[in-house]
């Protein structure tokens, strides 16, 4: 078969190219199925941070080394990471968050947040975070509360944060 | 080639022949690929003749227990018979939308020869371009064996995130 290949597509050393090639893929497919997970954004939930279409990738590995802070966009995992939610983490373990007219109370002070563009006027009860317990939301609060999908994530659902490039 | 090196391979392909003939006369197996045509089924081809609907409802029918129990959630109301859900897929599907079901992450597990538990990720787009939308729901299913066939008798989602309202 490798006689049959052009020259310049195998190299001089056949053998070695095909060595590489199957290494290179095999490579590929551990860090891409992984280490960084290809994401592609669907709706509308994060703008204008993020565009609908706009590709990324959750790099799992952080969360070995570090836990989830406070403003990372982190994917959030269904039954597996093949789909996943990607929203904004605003209320940490042991906090108490709450909406009042848009803006995020923390353990009742206001947390600045300089990536919304527009705010509507959430309003919501106090929640209290339990301890593996992350408040999760969309930065697009110009939607209707009703239409963002956001809530408390358990720790275990945060696979990593999510890379887009400028 | 050595003989430690031939007998070798023979093992080799002895162990691969086994693991894929235990992998093909699986439960697990037949489970996926159950869902795999619950899935088809659930996706209309565009221009669909009616014949061919009312087929493909049938086999959907086949595949469900008469007191199948789903409640995937808002804005689905909880159903407790094959016939309702029936109807209700039927008309969504009436409506000529493209609609395509992608399940995902699909997890099996066995519970005993007639029962099975799978859980799983189930993503709904429906329309084309820029009306189109995406819905996901992570769903676990409970299936039984029948006649030896495995039918869906529940579906209940389970919410990634618990609301705050």
């Amino acid at each position: 078969v490798t006689s049959r290949l052009p020259a310049f597509v195998l190299g001089p050393n056949p053998r070695r190219t095909l060595i590489r090639a199957l290494v290179l893929i095999g490579a590929s497919a551990f860090v891409f199925t992984r280490l960084l997970l290809p994401v592609r954004l669907h709706g509308t939930s994060m703008l204008p941070t993020l565009a609908e279409g706009r590709l990324g990738f959750v790099a799992v590995p952080v969360f070995w080394f570090e836990g989830p802070r406070r403003g990372q966009i982190v994917g959030i995992r269904f039954a597996g990471t093949h789909t996943m939610l990607v929203k904004r983490i605003v209320g940490m373990p042991g906090e108490v968050v709450q909406f009042v007219n848009g803006t995020v109370l923390v353990n009742g002070e206001p947390l600045a947040e300089p990536y919304l563009a527009r705010l509507a006027k959430w309003n919501s009860k106090p929640v209290s975070l339990g301890r593996d317990e992350f408040l999760v939301v969309g930065d697009n609060r110009d939607m209707s509360m009703r239409a963002q999908q956001f809530g408390v994530a358990q720790r275990n659902r945060l696979v990593g944060p999510v890379i887009v490039w400028p | 080639m050595n003989r430690a090196i031939r007998l070798a391979l023979v093992v080799g392909l002895l162990g691969a022949l086994w693991g894929a003939w235990s992998w093909w006369s699986s439960e697990e197996r037949r489970i996926r690929s159950r869902l795999d045509e619950l899935a088809d089924l659930m996706t209309p081809d565009p221009g669909e003749p009616d014949m061919a609907r009312l087929a493909r409802f049938a086999r959907f029918r086949s595949a469900l227990t008469v007191d199948i129990m789903v409640d995937v959630g808002e804005p689905i109301p909880p159903i407790t018979s094959r016939e309702t859900l029936i109807g209700l897929v039927f008309r969504a599907h009436a409506t000529g939308m493209r609609r395509k079901v992608e399940l995902s992450d699909v997890q099996v597990s066995v519970v005993d020869s007639a029962h099975a538990r799978v859980l799983l990720t189930a993503v709904v787009t429906t329309g084309d371009g820029s009306a189109q939308t995406v819905d996901a729901r992570e769903l676990e299913m409970g299936l039984v064996k029948n006649d030896g066939a495995w039918l869906v008798a529940h579906v209940v989602a389970r919410e990634p995130l618990r609301p705050v309202r």
